[in-house]
């Protein structure tokens, strides 16, 4: 029998001694795998990918949920998902929380406010993903700290990323070609609010140190 | 009383959420101020539902929505040099879409908000984290969950 979506097993918690030397971290190879079938099913190919299990060697084994019959495909035969340049990177749990936030969010409808926003935008989630993997080095690095941030997207399908730590608030606005952050320490909007647009790094870690101090 | 023609500074205010707008500290995210047709935002006056902040929830999919509240004082005074924030009555009749609704109320600004180009989009992006400052939660999680 083919197995569903919905009784394919999650295996990110039971998957952790099957290490592998070419990825170092199946959690992180899951959610990015899964994130990514999840766009082939959107849109670029109409196959319906499933993650089925973990081989001894660390590989994925993944289904096709269209076929009549169980179909085993090894995701690295995908010229898109070999291609996947993140699929190489060791995340700490941190980050694993946030690229499982942002996978939830490819199954956002338009409207899924009640009003009438877009969809979360693919593109938008898939260039959020090396953002908030720097944005989170930058700030451990400079506060030795990291505040878990609300993932969202706002009414025009871009990322949104808000951190709060009391009256402080950072928030990340994350498009395929346009970042904009804004902190803000009241509702006032001439002066208690400020944001930037494509920060650089140094202004990314002197708001950061704001919000964390 | 409430005036049909003007809103009290003194009158709360009620906006129907998605429940996802809670954020991990319980504050409300700026996300909940999005997607209303041509950036102004949709909300109801608590004095004309009976103060019943469960009558502003609709049909489709009841569990997923919440609601927040605003005092209209408040949001009046987001008001700048350069921009008017102001509550003004919208009751729905006969709309082809919407049901009747008398409680229905728009807040606006003038000039008006914007996303023609990147300082309009932030800035109308400043006036949704403002609008979600002042919120507070009124259902936080539906009573249907």
């Amino acid at each position: 029998m083919n197995p569903t979506a919905s009784n394919l097993p999650r295996l990110r918690h039971n998957a952790s001694d099957a290490e592998s030397p070419e990825f170092g971290k199946h959690d992180y190879i899951f959610d990015q795998y899964e994130v990514f079938a999840r766009i082939l099913a959107a849109g670029l190919r109409t196959e319906h990918l499933a993650l089925q299990a973990w081989t001894r060697e660390g590989k994925p084994v993944w289904v096709n949920l269209d076929a009549t019959g169980t179909t085993i495909m090894d995701p690295a035969a995908h010229l898109h998902l070999t291609a996947h340049p993140l699929a190489t990177v060791t995340l700490p749990s941190d980050l694993l929380e946030i690229m499982d936030e942002l996978n939830d969010l490819t199954e956002l409808p338009p409207g899924w406010n009640g009003y009438e926003v877009s969809a979360p935008s693919t593109t938008a989630i898939l260039a959020a993903i090396p953002w908030v993997q720097r944005f989170y080095r930058e700030a451990v690095e400079e506060s030795g700290r990291w505040i878990a941030p609300h993932v969202t997207a706002d009414e025009t399908g871009e990322v949104m990323f808000e951190w709060s730590n009391g009256d402080k608030a950072l928030t990340a606005y994350v498009s395929e070609g346009e970042v904009t952050l804004a902190r803000d320490w009241g509702p006032h909007i001439e002066t208690e609010m400020e944001s930037a647009v494509d920060p650089q790094t140094e202004l990314r870690r002197e708001w950061w140190a704001w919000l964390a101090g | 009383m409430p005036d049909g023609d003007w809103v009290r500074d003194d009158e709360t205010l009620y906006r129907r959420v998605s429940c996802r707008a809670r954020k991990k500290d319980g504050s409300i995210s700026s996300a909940a101020f999005g997607g209303d047709k041509d950036l102004v935002t949709s909300v109801n006056r608590a004095s004309l539902c009976g103060n019943d902040p469960a009558s502003v929830l609709t049909p489709l999919r009841p569990e997923s929505q919440c609601v927040v509240s605003l005092v209209t004082r408040r949001v009046r005074a987001l008001s700048t040099a350069r921009s008017r924030i102001d509550v003004i009555p919208d009751p729905i009749k006969d709309d082809p879409e919407w049901p009747d609704n008398p409680a229905h109320a728009l807040i606006t600004s003038e000039p008006p908000l914007t996303s023609e180009n990147t300082a309009a989009k932030n800035a109308a992006r400043d006036f949704r984290r403002a609008l979600a400052r002042l919120s507070s939660w009124e259902i936080s999680l539906s009573p249907l969950r």
